[in-house]
C-alpha cells in the first residue's frame, strides 16, 4: 500500500475533484452497438468527447481573447531577428529534456547531437539566443517522455483535450508530467519565471501558427475533429522520427 | 494549438504546388515523378492567372483531372459509405468536389515564393506510388510532402497528399466521420455546401 491512511477528499478542493471525476465518468461513452458507428467510435479514440469538446471550447475562447491578440501583437510589434532569438532561446531551454529522452530511447545519434548543440548554443550562442549551426546531417529532433513511452511500447490511450495546453492523450499527459519533473529548470526557476517561460512558449508557438492556421480554422467544418486527427498523426510522425508510413486505406473499408 | 495545424495548412496549400526537375528512376516510378512534376507546373501557371471566375474554372478542371476526386470522396466518407443511399452519394460527391475546390483555392492563395523539388518515388503495397517532394519556404526550411498517386491506364491520379506525416485524406476522413456522427450524412452534405458557398 502506498497510502498509510485511507485517502479522503475533504474541503472545497476535494468536492471539486469529486465533481470533476463524476463529470468524466458521466461523459464517458460506451461503444455503440451499430457496427459502422462502432468502427467510427474506435477510429476516433475519444470516449470522453463531450467533455473534451467543452474544454476545447474554453481553450478556443481563451485563444480568442488572449493568446491570439497577444501573438498578433508579438508578431507585428517585435522585429523578426528578435523573435528568432526568443524562439532559439526557448528551444534551447527544452534541450535537457530532449537529451534525456533521446538517451532513454537508445537514440545515441540524437543524444550526442542534442548534447553538443545544447553546449554550443548555451555558450557560443549566448544562452541559446543564437542557433549556432552544428556539424550535423540534420538538426537534433525534439524528444519528450511521451515519445519515450511510445518507443517503450505504451499505447496512446484515449484522446484528452487539456485545459490551456490543448490536444493530448493519456500517454502524452503522463509524459508531460514526467517532462516537468525531469526538467532541471523546474527546480532552478522560481514559480514566477516558470510561468513566464510557459507564457512565452504559448505566445511563441501561437505566433508561429500565423494566418495559415486561421484560414484553416475558418475553412474547416469541424475543427475540433481536425485538430484531434492532426495531433495523433503528428505524434505518430514524431515517434517514428519522421519515418511514419503513409496511411493506406483499404478501398473496401 | 501547435505546429501540426500549421504544417497541414501548408500541406493543403502546397500539396498542389509541386514542380521542378525530376531525376531519372525506373518505369512506373519515373512516370509518377514526371506526372507530379508536370502537373505542378500546370498548377503554378493557373495560380498565376488573375483571380476570378475564369481562374477558378481552370483550377476546377485541373483538379478534376489530376485528383481522383470521386475516389477521394469515397475514401473520405469511410465506413459510413455502406449506409448511404445512391441519391445521398451523388449529392455528397458533388458537394465534396465543390468544397475541395473552394477550400483549397482559399487556402493556398496566400502562398508565394516557395520552391519545389521532386525526389524519390517508391511503389506502395498496392499499385500506388508514393512520390516524395521537398518544398522550401522563404526561410529556407524544407518541408517533406509525399504524393500518393494511382496508375489509371496510361496516366496517374492523386489519392493523398501527406505533409510531414500529416495525411490530407486521413484528416478529412476523421473530420467527416465526426460530423456524420453528430449530424448524419445529410448534415455533412449541408456543412460542405455551406462552407463552399461562404468562401
Amino acid at each position: 500500500m502506498f497510502l498509510q491512511q485511507p485517502f479522503r477528499f475533504s474541503g472545497r478542493s476535494g468536492r471539486i475533484a469529486v465533481a470533476a471525476l463524476l463529470t468524466i465518468v458521466a461523459a464517458c461513452a460506451t461503444p455503440p452497438e451499430d457496427p459502422v458507428e462502432r468502427q467510427v467510435f474506435y477510429e476516433a479514440n475519444d470516449p470522453i468527447e463531450p467533455l473534451n469538446r467543452y474544454v476545447y471550447d474554453v481553450n478556443t475562447a481563451v485563444d480568442d481573447v488572449a493568446l491570439m491578440p497577444l501573438s498578433t501583437m508579438y508578431r507585428e510589434g517585435v522585429p523578426e531577428p528578435l523573435r528568432n532569438g526568443i524562439k532559439n532561446f526557448l528551444q534551447n531551454l527544452s534541450m535537457p529534456v530532449t537529451i534525456l529522452n533521446s538517451a532513454l530511447q537508445g537514440d545515441w545519434d540524437n543524444t550526442v547531437d542534442s548534447t553538443v548543440s545544447f553546449f554550443i548554443n548555451t555558450t557560443a550562442g549566448l544562452g541559446g539566443i543564437f542557433d549556432i549551426p552544428g556539424n550535423f546531417d540534420e538538426e537534433p529532433r525534439r524528444e519528450d517522455f511521451g515519445q519515450t513511452l511510445a518507443v517503450w511500447g505504451m499505447a496512446e490511450g484515449a484522446f484528452i483535450e487539456l485545459p490551456l495546453i490543448g490536444p493530448s492523450n493519456v500517454r502524452d499527459t503522463v509524459g508531460l508530467g514526467v517532462d516537468i519533473l525531469t526538467d532541471p529548470l523546474t527546480y532552478l526557476l522560481t514559480p514566477g519565471w516558470s510561468y513566464a517561460r510557459a507564457g512565452a512558449e504559448g505566445v511563441n508557438k501561437r505566433s508561429e501558427l500565423g494566418e495559415e492556421y486561421d484560414t484553416m480554422r475558418d475553412t474547416s467544418i469541424d475543427f475540433y475533429a481536425t485538430v484531434r486527427s492532426l495531433y495523433r498523426q503528428d505524434r505518430d510522425a514524431a515517434i517514428a522520427n519522421g519515418d511514419a508510413d503513409m496511411p493506406l486505406f483499404n478501398d473496401d473499408d | 494549438m501547435n505546429l501540426p495545424m500549421f504544417r497541414l495548412a501548408r500541406v493543403l496549400a502546397l500539396g498542389f504546388l509541386v514542380l521542378s526537375t525530376a531525376p531519372a528512376a525506373a518505369d512506373v516510378s519515373q512516370d509518377a515523378q514526371t506526372f507530379v512534376s508536370d502537373n505542378g507546373d500546370r498548377m503554378i501557371a493557373i495560380l498565376d492567372e488573375p483571380a476570378g471566375a475564369e481562374r477558378s474554372e481552370h483550377f476546377y478542371n485541373w483538379l478534376r483531372e489530376v485528383f481522383a476526386l470521386d475516389k477521394l470522396a469515397e475514401l473520405a466518407l469511410g465506413p459510413y459509405r455502406q449506409n448511404a443511399s445512391d441519391e445521398q452519394l451523388a449529392e455528397y460527391n458533388q458537394a465534396f468536389a465543390d468544397y475541395i475546390v473552394t477550400t483549397y483555392l482559399t487556402r493556398f492563395n496566400a502562398f508565394t515564393g516557395y520552391s519545389f523539388q521532386v525526389g524519390q518515388a517508391k511503389p506502395m503495397n498496392n499499385n500506388d506510388v508514393a512520390v516524395r517532394t521537398t518544398i522550401t519556404d522563404q526561410s529556407g526550411k524544407p518541408i517533406i510532402v509525399d504524393f500518393r498517386v494511382r496508375p489509371t491506364g496510361g496516366s496517374f491520379q492523386v489519392i493523398d497528399v501527406v505533409v510531414e506525416g500529416l495525411s490530407m485524406l486521413k484528416t478529412q476522413r476523421d473530420e467527416f466521420s465526426a460530423v456524420i456522427q453528430r449530424k448524419g450524412l445529410d448534415g455533412l452534405i449541408a456543412s460542405l455546401q455551406e462552407s463552399s458557398l461562404s468562401q
